[in-house]
C-alpha cells in the first residue's frame, strides 16, 4: 500500500474483525490474572508516569521562572523542560479512564485536537487584552480549557516574538506551568490511591477491558488524527498543521512516546503485561510476538523521522512513503490488538460500540 | 419459536392488561430500569432491575433485543428486537412476567424501538418495508393483544427511534437515512444518496405535521436516536459514515422556535465521541441531557440550551437514562457495569447489588 487513503479504509475494513469477541474463549483468564495485571499496569506504570509528569511540569515552572523572573536560565533551558514535561504527558494520554474523567483534566493538559483554533482565538485575545487575575494558577484552572494547558504553552514558545523576559506572556507561561504540575500531581495521587481507579466499575476484569480499549483507542488515534489527516491522499494534499505539536517540531516524537508506553503495556520486563496473560492462552505467544514486532517496528521508524518537521515529512515522497510504513505497522497492531488479542483474553469488547445503531 | 408458547402468551395478555387510562400513577417502581441484556454465554434477555440494583426479571428472548418503552400508567414494558429482528416482547410489570409477542408481518422487520400512545392504547414500532425500503410505522393494539391496526409512513428511509411528543399527540421519529435488506444483513445500501430526517407525526391520523431534513451538507449524518424533554425540546444524537478523519457535528437540538441546532464539543472532546453517537436522554427535569457514544467509551452531557458541560469515560457505555432526582443519570455499559452519574457533582457510583445474569447490557436504558 502506497497511499495513506488505503490506510484509512483499511481500518474502516479491519474494525468489522471486531465483530468476533464473543466466541467463547476456551480458556479464559482467570479473575486474578486480570487484577494482577491491573495491579502492575497502575503500580508500575501509570502512577509513577503521572509522577514523572507533574515533577517534569514543575521543573518546566522553574526554568521559565529563571528565564523570565531571576534570569538565571536560558530559554534552551526552558525549551528543554517544555519537551521533558511533553514527553510525560504523551506517556499517560492513553489513559482516558478513572482520575482522567474528572474536571476535564487531560483536555486541559492538551486541548488537542483543535481543528477549530480555540487556542488560537483564546489565547490572542487574552494577550491583547492581558488579564492578571489569570496568573494565579488556581484562578487559571477554572478559566478555558483551551487556555490553560500545553498547547497554550507550545504558542507562547514557538509562535510570534516568543517569550521575552519579564513580560505578561512570560508570567502567563508560568502559570500554566504551575498548573500543569497541579493537575498532574492530582492524577499521580489518584493514581497511587489503591481505590480509586476502579471504583466506579463492576469488577476487575472491567478494569482490563476498560485498559485493553484505551490502548486500543490511542492506536486509532495515532493512525486517524497523527497520521492519516496530515498525510492527506498525496503532497499537494497533504496538511500538515493538522498534525499534533507541529509548532514545537514534536509530532513524530508525540508518536514515538504514545507507542513507546503501549509497548510497555503489553510487556515490560518483570512486570506483568498483557502479552504475559496472553502467553498462558492457546496461540497467544505468536499473537504476542506479533503485536510486539509491530509496535517496535513502528516505534523505529517514529525514532528515525523524530525531529524532522512534519511538513516537510509530508511534502517529500519518501519520507511520506516512511510515514505510510509508520501507519501500516501501527494499523497491523491496531488489527492485532483487536482481532486477537482481545478473544484470546477474553475481552469482550465492541457489545454496544460495534453493534451499529 | 414455539406456537404452543406464543399461545400461552397471548392467553396470559387478555387476562393481565387492563389498562387504565389514567397516567403516571404511582407504580411502586420507581427507580427501576429495564434493557435488554445478555448473559455470560451470549444469551439475549429482557431486565428489569429495581432501585436497589437488584435484577426482577431476566426473560430470554429469542434473539438480541434492543430498547424498551413503557406505558404511561407504568404497568407494561415492551422489548423490541434488534434491527432486522420480527419479534417485540411484552412484559407485565406488576407480576414481571412476559405477557405476549407480537410477530413481524412477513414483509416487515423491526428496527429496534417503540413508543406508546398517550392513553397507552395503542404502541407504535419502526418497521421495514424492505421490498420497498420505505420506512414505516406499525400501529398495534395495546388494549386487544397487540392486534396490528395498520402502518404509516415514517416519511423516510431507515426509522429507528421514536418518541411521543409531550404534546400528547405527535409522534417524533428519527429516520437515519440508511437503507438495508434482510437478504444483505445491516449493509447500508445508500450511503450516495443518504437524506436523514426528523418526522413529526400526528399519532392520530399519521399525516405528516413536519419534517426536519438534516443539511445536505451532513448527510452522512444518520439521526438515529432522540430524546424530548418534559417542554418540547428534542434532542436528536447521530452517527456519521463518513471518513474518520473528519469532525462533524453529532447531536442537535429542535425546538419550536430555532429549528435544527447543532452543538460541538470542545474539538478534543469531539473527537474523542468517534463519530457516533448510541443513545440520548434528558433528565428528569428537562434541563440537561446526556449522550452516549460507545465506540469513543464516552459520555458527554450537555445542558438544553447547548452548553457542553462534561464527559465521562466508560468502556463500551451506551445506555443512559434518567435518575430519580434532576441532573442524575443510570448509565449502563456492554461490559456489564451499571452506574449512577450526578451531573453537578461529577461523581459517579455503581449501582448496589448483584445484577447477575446480565454480562452485557444492550444499548438502551429506559426507566420504567
Amino acid at each position: 500500500m502506497k497511499h495513506p487513503r488505503i490506510a484509512i479504509s483499511t481500518i474502516t475494513a479491519l474494525s468489522l474483525g471486531f465483530m468476533t469477541p464473543f466466541a467463547a474463549a476456551q480458556t479464559a483468564p482467570e479473575g486474578a490474572r486480570y487484577a494482577e495485571l491491573n495491579d502492575a499496569i497502575i503500580t508500575h506504570q501509570i502512577a509513577p508516569a503521572h509522577e514523572a509528569f507533574a515533577i517534569a511540569a514543575r521543573d518546566l515552572a522553574a526554568a521559565l521562572d529563571g528565564y523570565c523572573v531571576t534570569e538565571t536560565s536560558g530559554l534552551d533551558t526552558v525549551f528543554d523542560a517544555y519537551h521533558d514535561t511533553y514527553d510525560g504527558w504523551m506517556a499517560v494520554s492513553w489513559v482516558n479512564f478513572g482520575p482522567q474523567s474528572l474536571f476535564m483534566r487531560p483536555v486541559r493538559v492538551h486541548f488537542w485536537p483543535d481543528s477549530r483554533n480555540t487556542v488560537g482565538r483564546q489565547l490572542a485575545g487574552v494577550l491583547n487584552e492581558p488579564r492578571d487575575d489569570l496568573l494565579d494558577p488556581e484562578v487559571l484552572a477554572s478559566a478555558s480549557v483551551a487556555l490553560q494547558g500545553l498547547p497554550a504553552l507550545e504558542r507562547l514558545l514557538f509562535e510570534g516574538d516568543g517569550l521575552a523576559p519579564e513580560s505578561y506572556t512570560c508570567a502567563l507561561g508560568i502559570a500554566i506551568a504551575a498548573n500543569l504540575e497541579a493537575i498532574g500531581a492530582d492524577l499521580g495521587a489518584a493514581w497511587s490511591d489503591p481505590e480509586a481507579p476502579a471504583a466506579a466499575l463492576p469488577d476487575d476484569a472491567a478494569l482490563t477491558v476498560t485498559m485493553f480499549q484505551a490502548a486500543f483507542e490511542q492506536l486509532e488515534l495515532i493512525l486517524t488524527r497523527k497520521l492519516a489527516a496530515p498525510l492527506g491522499e498525496s503532497a499537494d494534499q497533504a496538511r500538515p498543521r493538522l498534525a499534533e505539536n507541529w509548532r514545537s517540531g514534536r509530532a513524530l516524537r508525540n508518536i514515538g512516546v504514545n507507542l513507546a508506553t503501549l509497548r510497555d503495556l503489553t510487556e515490560n520486563g518483570d512486570q506483568t503485561g498483557f502479552a504475559d496473560l496472553l502467553r498462558d492462552a492457546p496461540g497467544g505467544v505468536d499473537i504476542a510476538d506479533r503485536v510486539i514486532a509491530e509496535l517496535d517496528a513502528a516505534i523505529a521508524l517514529a525514532e528515525l523521522l523524530r525531529d524532522q518537521p512534519i511538513d516537510q515529512l509530508v511534502a517529500d515522497p519518501d519520507q511520506r512513503a516512511n510515514l505510510v510504513t509508520l501507519g501500516q505497522h501501527v494499523a497491523e497492531a491496531r488489527r492485532i490488538w483487536a482481532d486477537e488479542v482481545g478473544p484470546a483474553l477474553n475481552l469482550n469488547l465492541g457489545f454496544n460500540s460495534l453493534d451499529g445503531d | 419459536m414455539a406456537l404452543s408458547r406464543r399461545a400461552f402468551l397471548a392467553t396470559a395478555a387478555a387476562a393481565s392488561l387492563p389498562v387504565s387510562p389514567s397516567l403516571a400513577t404511582d407504580t411502586g417502581r420507581a427507580g427501576w430500569y429495564m434493557s435488554g441484556g445478555a448473559d455470560a454465554g451470549m444469551i439475549h434477555h429482557a431486565a428489569v432491575i429495581d432501585d436497589a440494583g437488584r435484577t426482577r426479571l431476566a426473560h430470554e428472548l429469542p434473539a438480541r433485543g434492543h430498547a424498551a418503552a413503557v406505558s404511561p400508567d407504568g404497568r407494561t414494558a415492551v422489548l423490541c428486537a434488534r434491527r432486522a429482528g420480527r419479534f417485540v416482547t411484552v412484559i407485565d410489570l406488576p407480576t414481571l412476567s412476559a405477557v405476549h409477542e407480537i410477530a413481524a408481518q412477513p414483509d416487515r422487520h423491526f428496527y429496534g424501538h417503540a413508543c406508546f400512545s398517550a392513553d397507552g392504547a395503542v404502541l407504535f414500532t419502526t418497521e421495514n418495508a424492505f421490498d420497498s425500503g420505505d420506512g414505516r410505522i406499525g400501529v398495534y393494539d395495546a388494549v386487544n393483544g397487540y392486534r396490528r391496526l395498520g402502518e404509516w409512513r415514517s416519511h423516510g428511509i431507515g426509522p429507528h427511534e421514536l418518541v411521543l411528543h409531550p404534546d400528547g399527540r405527535t409522534l417524533v421519529v428519527a429516520n437515519g437515512g440508511i437503507l438495508t435488506h434482510p437478504d444483505s444483513g445491516r449493509e447500508p445500501l445508500n450511503l450516495d444518496t443518504m437524506a436523514p430526517n426528523l418526522g413529526l407525526i400526528d399519532s392520530q391520523t399519521g399525516d405528516l405535521a413536519h419534517r426536519i431534513e438534516i443539511p445536505q451538507t451532513l448527510s452522512l449524518l444518520s439521526s438515529r436516536h432522540l430524546s424530548v424533554s418534559r417542554e418540547g425540546t428534542v434532542a436528536v444524537v447521530m452517527q456519521y459514515q463518513g471518513d474518520a478523519t473528519e469532525t462533524p457535528p453529532l447531536i442537535a437540538l429542535v425546538n419550536d422556535r430555532h429549528g435544527l441546532e447543532f452543538l460541538n464539543a470542545p474539538d478534543p472532546v469531539q473527537t474523542a465521541m468517534a463519530n457516533y453517537c448510541g443513545s440520548v436522554a434528558f433528565d428528569r427535569d428537562g434541563s440537561c441531557f446526556g449522550v452516549s457514544s460507545p465506540r469513543g467509551n464516552l459520555f458527554t452531557f450537555w445542558q438544553t440550551d447547548g452548553r457542553f458541560r462534561t464527559s465521562v469515560s466508560i468502556a463500551d457505555g451506551c445506555g443512559i437514562a434518567p435518575g430519580g432526582a434532576a441532573g442524575t443519570f443510570a448509565l449502563s455499559s456492554g461490559t456489564g457495569g451499571l452506574w449512577r452519574f450526578d451531573l453537578a457533582t461529577g461523581h459517579l457510583q455503581p449501582l448496589a447489588g448483584p445484577i447477575a445474569p446480565i454480562a452485557h447490557w444492550d444499548n438502551h436504558l429506559t426507566a420504567l
